[in-house]
């Protein structure tokens, strides 16, 4: 490894703490590898930062952000909200809840933790502290359940992953299913333990008339078919996990105009918000494909493999090595940028020990969610707090079993292959 | 005219705010929107166009079985433009992450010098990208490189990259300086 690589990364982590934005930062980076490395043709640098977002797997990223941006102008949150409040009232602690069930549907339709922590700050949190949960349980709450969001397909991370290490995002949808699936029930029933303890009423105690529960579901039955139809299309071969995207974004108009609660000006809104939201993401691939081609020039990922493999024999202690080493990283470093720079150099190394593609996926995308989770920088922390007006200390104390759920979780994960293959399996 | 209607005339330009000014007519305030947000505009328009032919893609593959031979290309150009002529946009919408965290740690004049150091890292890294891909583009003009279908000049489709440069720094520049003035303001209603 040449001295340049140790700098640029070195000054890489500096700007990116120094309030830099990321995209700048991982570019300052990769601009100071070509500064010190003369033999290298600078013109490069241009054309890895434009080749990086010419990709016709990533076009799913836009699509998938327009989608979701439609879904909420349609007024389908609403709809989703009623039928979670239905399925859920008899449970302890009812409205956290149904909070947790309408992250994991609403992952059905959109693809970003963010907006749907934004939203239900929003929409849940002031409703749960007038029934007398505490602000810092519900901001908790909130942001641990928004990370289901991005497990159900469709998902950013997925996409971005697949194209990374050229797995097929099909797959990782299924998977993804199954994997947000299981974070979703094991935070109800921590749910349901914390609620008993501290008296979290449910919202009704009677048993609803099928009248009653059918009159909850058709509002909100045209929506949630929408990830059937884009796994279906997707496995059936109708259309690419990128055609999908598109494909969503047609069934989102659709249901405007069906329910009529979408105007001309709210689609200008929608579009403003996706092509800005687009390009904040893909200025940090693009400029991360430009440090990631660095990284492959001076053949890290093959010195890191060798020496990874003759160091740890066991494939076991790799995964439990790359999960501690993923939520450090997580901890500080946004996860698409992290995740362009490290999946490939994880994603060999994980195929020579002969781990399952789509399971070691999985694991590191789980890992990225939790470290959107975690302070001191993870993002739907601050996106909560900052809406809710929760402070970051009682936040962290909130979070203390959740952060153990998660870890519960991310060990099962690892170490149960089942968990993330069993629905591809039987799919595939 | 004197010298604070001049000075306001000028303010109603490409940087503020021109509603409810009696000095600007209708057609001219109108017009100076969609300059202010021509990339915005592009940028929407072009994913329209994008999300149109994916889509049009997939019914003439799967239903009427004659695919478009050339949507790779297009898609791809779409894709550089999108992202290129709305990255600008990310700096006013605040869209572009940073880690704040552990600035905010420090004390208030370390804070100062360190904001003046960003605005040097970020002024320098883009305009480097807008050097580099100015030469990239007189590679293309020059080896006249085309997609292979449409034969489009791949020197047009990156075009947009260099524009994208100077408008995220004139955007990054004007959301310091509205940052700037709004402090200002706060300072001076605390010492009133």
């Amino acid at each position: 490894m040449s001295t340049s690589v140790a700098v640029a990364s070195v000054l890489l982590l500096v700007l990116l703490f120094l309030k830099v934005p990321v995209f700048v930062s991982v570019m300052g980076g990769s601009i100071t590898y070509f500064l010190l490395t003369p033999s290298t043709n600078p013109i490069i640098f241009a054309q890895r930062i434009i080749g990086g977002t010419e990709s016709i797997s990533l076009l799913a990223i836009p699509f998938f952000v327009c989608a979701g941006v439609f879904m909420n102008y349609t007024g389908v949150t609403s709809r989703i909200m009623n039928f979670c409040e239905v399925m859920t009232g008899r449970m302890n602690g009812g409205l956290a809840q149904v909070n947790i069930l309408l992250s994991t549907l609403m992952g059905g339709l959109s693809g970003s933790n963010l907006a749907d922590a934004a939203m239900q700050s929003k929409m849940l949190v002031p409703e749960m502290e007038a029934k007398g949960y505490s602000k810092a349980f519900s901001t908790v709450l909130t942001a641990s359940s928004s990370m289901i969001t991005p497990l159900i397909p469709p998902g950013i991370a997925m996409i971005l992953y697949g194209c990374i290490a050229n797995v097929s995002i099909g797959r990782l949808f299924i998977s993804g299913i199954g994997v947000g699936a299981m974070l979703c029930v094991s935070q109800m029933v921590l749910v349901s333990l914390i609620s008993r303890k501290r008296g979290y009423r449910p919202i009704r105690n009677r048993s609803l008339s099928f009248g009653e529960i059918s009159d909850a579901v058709r509002p909100a039955f045209f929506p949630l078919c929408l990830p059937i139809v884009i796994i279906g299309g997707i496995r059936l071969g109708v259309f690419t996990a990128t055609e999908a995207g598109s494909v969503a974004i047609i069934y989102a108009i659709l249901l405007g105009l069906f329910y009529g609660e979408m105007h001309f000006r709210d689609v200008k809104k929608a579009l403003k918000e996706t092509v800005t939201t687009t390009a904040a993401i893909m200025m940090i691939v693009a400029s991360a494909s430009a440090f990631s081609w660095i990284l492959t020039r001076e053949q890290i990922p093959q010195h890191l493999t060798e020496w990874m493999v003759s160091t740890i024999h066991n494939k076991y202690a790799f995964l439990f090595i790359v999960n501690i080493f993923l939520l450090v990283v997580g901890m500080f470093v946004e996860g698409n940028a992290s995740m362009i720079v490290l999946v490939p150099l994880l994603a060999p190394i994980a195929a020579r020990y002969g781990i399952n593609e789509i399971h070691f996926a999985m694991v590191y995308i789980f890992n990225n969610a939790i470290g959107a989770f975690s302070p001191p920088m993870g993002t739907l922390m601050f996106v909560t707090c900052s809406i809710t007006g929760c402070k970051t200390k009682d936040f962290i104390k909130e979070a203390l079993p959740f952060y153990a759920l998660l870890v519960v979780c991310l060990f099962l994960l690892t170490y149960v292959p089942w968990f993330t293959t069993w629905l591809v399996n039987i799919l595939y | 005219m004197d010298r604070q209607k001049a000075a306001r005339l000028l303010s109603c330009g490409f940087f503020t705010q021109s509603k409810g000014d009696p000095y600007m007519n209708k057609q001219i305030r109108s017009g100076l929107s969609i300059l202010k947000n021509l990339d915005i505009i592009v940028a929407g328009l072009v994913l329209v166009i994008l999300v149109i032919l994916t889509f049009s893609g997939v019914i003439m593959r799967y239903v009427v079985g004659r695919p478009y031979t050339w949507l790779e290309e297009v898609q791809m150009a779409c894709m550089v433009w999108i992202v290129f002529a709305s990255s600008g946009a990310a700096f006013l919408t605040g869209s572009h992450v940073a880690i704040e965290m552990l600035v905010e740690l420090l004390p208030l004049k370390m804070q100062r010098i360190i904001e003046i150091v960003i605005v040097c890292v970020v002024t320098f890294v883009i305009a480097y990208l807008a050097f580099k891909s100015v030469d990239y583009i007189k590679l293309m003009l020059r080896s006249q490189k085309h997609t292979s279908m449409l034969s489009l000049p791949y020197s047009r489709i990156y075009s947009i990259v260099p524009v994208s440069c100077v408008l995220m720094l004139l955007k990054y520049y004007y959301t310091l300086y509205s940052k700037l003035v709004s402090s200002r303001k706060i300072e001076a209603e605390v010492k009133q």
